[in-house]
């Protein structure tokens, strides 16, 4: 085994990872209420977001051709997928 | 609570008093207090950290291993490969000391093996050359 190869170890990778993060949750501690709260809130509006673009775009585009509830629908259902789907990813790298 | 922690070859740890333990499997990190209800499970690669009788913080690098608690004040680890310290921050460091130290003595018992192997082979041939030419008596 090179020195190389022993640097690459699970086992080594593991124990500097468990002490990475004892480490930060010494320094850090605990997240406060407010803090929680807030990413929250955040995750809320990634999900309201785009669906309210999508809505106002839709009302524009069925204003300008006349076609009642065409676009308002299918870009309200596309805004609440992109914004699932961006909530999903933020939760992934919190 | 007993702490054991052995491996194939060796037993690492075994330590009649500690007061939790804590340790990760595939769920995560989880927590064992004295009269904890009987438990098996299969544990990562990761640290196993205890605290002592007198609170002192200990720590165990497994790789991987199965952890069994019975009667709620013995705890059993069996590993495949375990290195103990005391300081989370210097453990990645005793690692790969270790892994040094297997290293040099593999290769000192690799030269050991053929010495023998050569001294061997050196004897037979002195022993036909002395028992006269083209018939060797080994009796």
């Amino acid at each position: 085994m090179t020195t190389q190869d022993q640097e690459q170890d699970p086992l080594v990778k593991g124990v500097r990872l468990h002490g990475d993060r004892v480490r930060r949750a010494r320094e850090e501690g605990e997240p406060s209420v407010a803090r929680r709260l807030g990413q929250i809130g955040v995750l809320g509006w990634i999900i309201v977001t785009p669906m309210l673009i999508g809505i106002f775009a839709g009302r524009w585009l069925d204003r300008v051709f006349q076609s009642g509830l065409f676009w308002t629908a299918p870009l309200l259902m596309l805004g609440a997928i992109i914004g699932c789907w961006s909530a999903w990813r933020w939760m992934r790298n919190a | 609570m007993r702490l054991r922690i052995v491996t194939p070859l060796d037993v690492v740890i075994d330590t009649p008093d500690i007061r939790a333990l804590r340790a990760n499997d595939a769920t995560g990190s989880f927590g064992v207090m004295s009269g904890h209800a009987d438990f098996l499970t299969s544990l990562t690669i990761g640290v196993v950290s205890w605290r002592g009788d007198d609170g002192s913080p200990h720590f165990c690098a497994v790789r991987g291993g199965v952890m069994t608690v019975t009667g709620g004040k013995e705890i059993a680890i069996a590993t495949r490969e375990a290195v103990a310290g005391d300081d989370l921050a210097t453990l990645d460091q005793t690692v790969l000391a270790r892994f040094r130290a297997d290293v040099e003595t593999e290769r000192a018992e690799r030269t050991d093996s053929i010495r023998l192997q050569l001294n061997a082979i050196r004897r037979i041939v002195s022993h036909l050359r002395q028992n006269g030419r083209g018939t060797a008596d080994f009796a």
